[in-house]
């Protein structure tokens, strides 16, 4: 018999080389998986749920022994390596031909022959596969592992940037004002709003007693200059409703007492703009609801949804009469029914300080009230 | 005690260990030879060696004057082999090709009826043009060349070992012809087609043959013997299980109905290759593989001889023949089809 050892040789070096290439192969499928995770990873972080650092790394992990055993498995068979020799290495089936008539077939001399030709052939055999370049292919996933990798860094690192999924099924509507205040300032809107509502609770229960004593109806109107206090008290109130709409809604706690005060004054105001007239002066309260236009804007619309449209007038007319940029020409069918509009005390807002004029105008108001009561 | 039988008892002993080596430099020096003799035709002459080697039979299509006469006189030469030429024409009758009896007188006086065997009882057989052949005619062939032996008024002959018939056929001129029927077509092992040569054997052809008939003046490298040792030496072969499937799948792939045929097939191919046809390429490639240094066969091998074994095999569907294809193309595909699994 003949010694095969060359032949032997041959097959080990090419399940050697075949099984390099399993392991590179899984090598590729590892850099575009971790690719893919690192991705996967970064889209949750950025939708669902922050995901850290350390998960993406474990299931990166994870991947990397998956393949490692997969390729660890894959052992190229004698077969494989034979047909792999003939196919490739110039054995025209000669190893796989040999590796078949081992096994319990006869010693022919046509197996003899088959011997003396694959061992004549190995080095041929082992000098094209020396000479045989194949290319790992590694170069994309790699380097689309690296820009994952960079992107992820960056991404991962960053605090949870994903609203967590409470908050967004708790508060669907649109932020509100008081969502951008400090406790501070919310603190004291407020006491603000509380004093304002007291105080314009306890002129329209003044008021209401009055009337009762004068026997005076609503319908008797007031007179020209009155009128005029009417409008811009009307104004105030109507602006001041809609700015404490939105604060209701952004500030559950708010007190009932604040709550409830616009609500009465509103009433009475669209019975009479007399009445709305009795209030001392209305630019000062509403320069204290005054916030950011761009945030006002927004809760009107929010709020204009859900009030009549004689209110919404009144609150463009509010709008009007305290934006400096805008005209102030004003006829007197738009006053008229601005003096429909409660005249309501002047709502928290997102400013959170008041100025030593405005301040001053509100506490003279106060006081003129208390006197008056 | 027949010759062949002399050389081949039923069972074979092992050959030598240098046998396929003498086998492989007997066959390359014949094929030399011819390549010398044959000019421009070294794919037409290395088939034919196959088909003598392999025990088959060539069918040979080319116009006239391409050299298949001159060939088949070459060949026999070489082999020093009993050769015989049967012209056919319309009026040849059976007789005239396997024998008949005669009336004979002995030398004291008695008579008797003997059988005088025809041209067929040759080792190697040149049936030229056997297309203008009655098929009475050529179906007188099919028993010599499928059973080699002839029976003749209930007393069968044996041919003689080793036994080929090379037919000739012209591809024009089909006025007057027969076209040999399917039956007859797949006893042969290969159908081989003599192309024009090209410019240069054109030329060296004027060197070789202008002056003299160069199979004429051929002395040969081997001897019948010689021939018979070779083709029991091809008969074992190893062949691999790999290429016994590619094989299968060979056949397979020119059948039209068959589970995993090609294409190709499907659409042009009315009926495909026969059993046979496996056992044909099996046994060509196993010649092949010899003659290429090998005592083991090698896809290479199968793919070499597939064309020839194939092409008068398959039966076209008309609209295909229609369209001007032929058998040679849509196997040419399927060839090709069927090279890139292995």
């Amino acid at each position: 018999m003949i010694d095969n050892s060359n032949v032997e040789s041959l097959q080990i070096a090419v399940r050697r080389r075949l099984w390099r290439g399993q392991f590179v192969a899984a090598t590729r499928l590892g850099l575009w998986g971790s690719a893919a995770f690192m991705l996967l990873g970064m889209a949750m972080h950025l939708t669902t749920r922050p995901v850290g650092v350390d998960t993406v790394l474990f299931a990166i992990a994870a991947l990397w022994t998956a393949m490692m055993a997969w390729a660890a498995m894959r052992r190229p068979s004698d077969p494989a390596c034979a047909l792999w020799a003939d196919r490739h290495l110039g054995g025209e089936s000669a190893f796989g031909t040999l590796l078949e008539m081992r096994d319990g077939a006869p010693n022919t001399p046509a197996l003899q022959w088959l011997e003396q030709w694959a061992t004549a052939r190995v080095p041929h055999s082992l000098q094209l596969l020396t000479a045989r370049r194949e290319s790992a292919r590694l170069s994309r996933p790699l380097l689309s592992l690296l820009v994952c990798t960079a992107l992820a860094t960056i991404v991962l690192t960053l605090p949870g940037t994903a609203p967590s999924a409470p908050q967004t099924l708790a508060t669907p509507s649109p932020p509100s004002v008081a969502g951008n205040l400090t406790p501070d300032s919310e603190l004291a809107s407020k006491q603000l709003a509380s004093a304002l509502a007291s105080a314009l609770r306890s002129a329209e229960s003044r008021r209401a007693s009055d009337r009762r004593d004068n026997g005076q109806t609503p319908a008797a109107g007031p007179g020209k200059d009155d009128a005029s206090r009417d409008s811009r008290m009307a104004q105030a109130g109507a602006a001041s409703k809609g700015d404490r709409t939105t604060l209701g809604e952004s500030l559950p706690d708010t007190t009932d007492a604040a709550s409830s005060a616009p609500a009465t004054s509103q009433e009475s105001g669209a019975g009479s703009g007399r009445d709305a007239g009795d209030s001392r002066d209305d630019r000062a309260d509403a320069g204290v609801s005054r916030v950011p236009r761009s945030t006002i804007q927004v809760q009107r619309r929010k709020s204009n949804e859900r009030r009549p449209s004689l209110e919404r007038q009144a609150d463009a007319n509010q709008l009007a009469t305290f934006d400096d940029d805008l005209p102030t020409r004003r006829t007197a069918t738009e006053r008229e029914p601005s003096a429909l509009a409660a005249a309501t005390p002047p709502p928290a807002s997102g400013a959170t300080s008041l100025t030593p004029t405005k301040a001053a105008y509100v506490q003279a108001w106060m006081n003129a009230s208390r006197q008056r009561r | 005690m027949d010759e062949r039988q002399q050389a081949t008892p039923l069972t074979p002993a092992p050959a030598a260990d240098s046998a396929f080596a003498d086998a492989h430099r007997k066959l390359q020096d014949l094929r030399t030879l011819l390549d010398r003799v044959i000019v421009g035709q070294g794919e037409l002459v290395t088939h034919l060696v196959t088909a003598v080697f392999a025990g088959g039979h060539v069918l040979i299509e080319g116009l006239p004057g391409l050299g298949k006469t001159h060939l088949a006189k070459a060949l026999a030469a070489a082999l020093g082999l009993h050769w015989a030429r049967v012209q056919c024409t319309p009026d040849l009758m059976p007789a005239d090709v396997t024998g008949a009896e005669i009336y004979a007188t002995a030398a004291g006086g008695a008579s008797t009826f003997e059988f005088r065997p025809g041209p067929v009882f040759a080792q190697l057989v040149l049936v030229d043009e056997i297309n203008r052949a009655t098929p009475r005619t050529q179906s007188a062939l099919l028993e010599a060349m499928q059973e080699r032996q002839v029976t003749h008024a209930g007393i069968s002959h044996r041919l003689p070992s080793p036994f080929c018939v090379l037919a000739t056929q012209n591809p024009i001129e089909l006025e007057g012809t027969y076209p040999l029927p399917e039956a007859q077509l797949d006893r042969f092992m290969f159908k081989l087609t003599v192309p024009f040569p090209d410019r240069a054997s054109l030329r060296a052809l004027l060197d070789v043959s202008l002056d003299a008939e160069p199979a004429d003046t051929l002395q040969p490298i081997a001897g019948p013997a010689d021939v018979l040792r070779i083709a029991d030496l091809c008969r074992t072969v190893l062949l691999g299980e790999r290429c016994k499937e590619a094989a299968v799948d060979l056949v397979v792939a020119t059948q039209p109905d068959a589970n995993g045929s090609d294409s190709g097939a499907r659409r042009h191919i009315r009926y495909g290759a026969s059993p046979r046809a496996l056992q044909a390429v099996i046994r060509a490639a196993r010649v092949g593989a010899v003659m290429a240094g090998r005592s083991h066969v090698d896809i290479d091998d199968l793919a070499a001889v597939a064309l020839p074994v194939l092409r008068h095999r398959i039966l076209l569907r008309l609209e295909s023949e229609l369209d001007g294809l032929d058998a040679d193309a849509t196997l040419a595909s399927v060839i090709d089809g069927w090279r890139r699994k292995f």
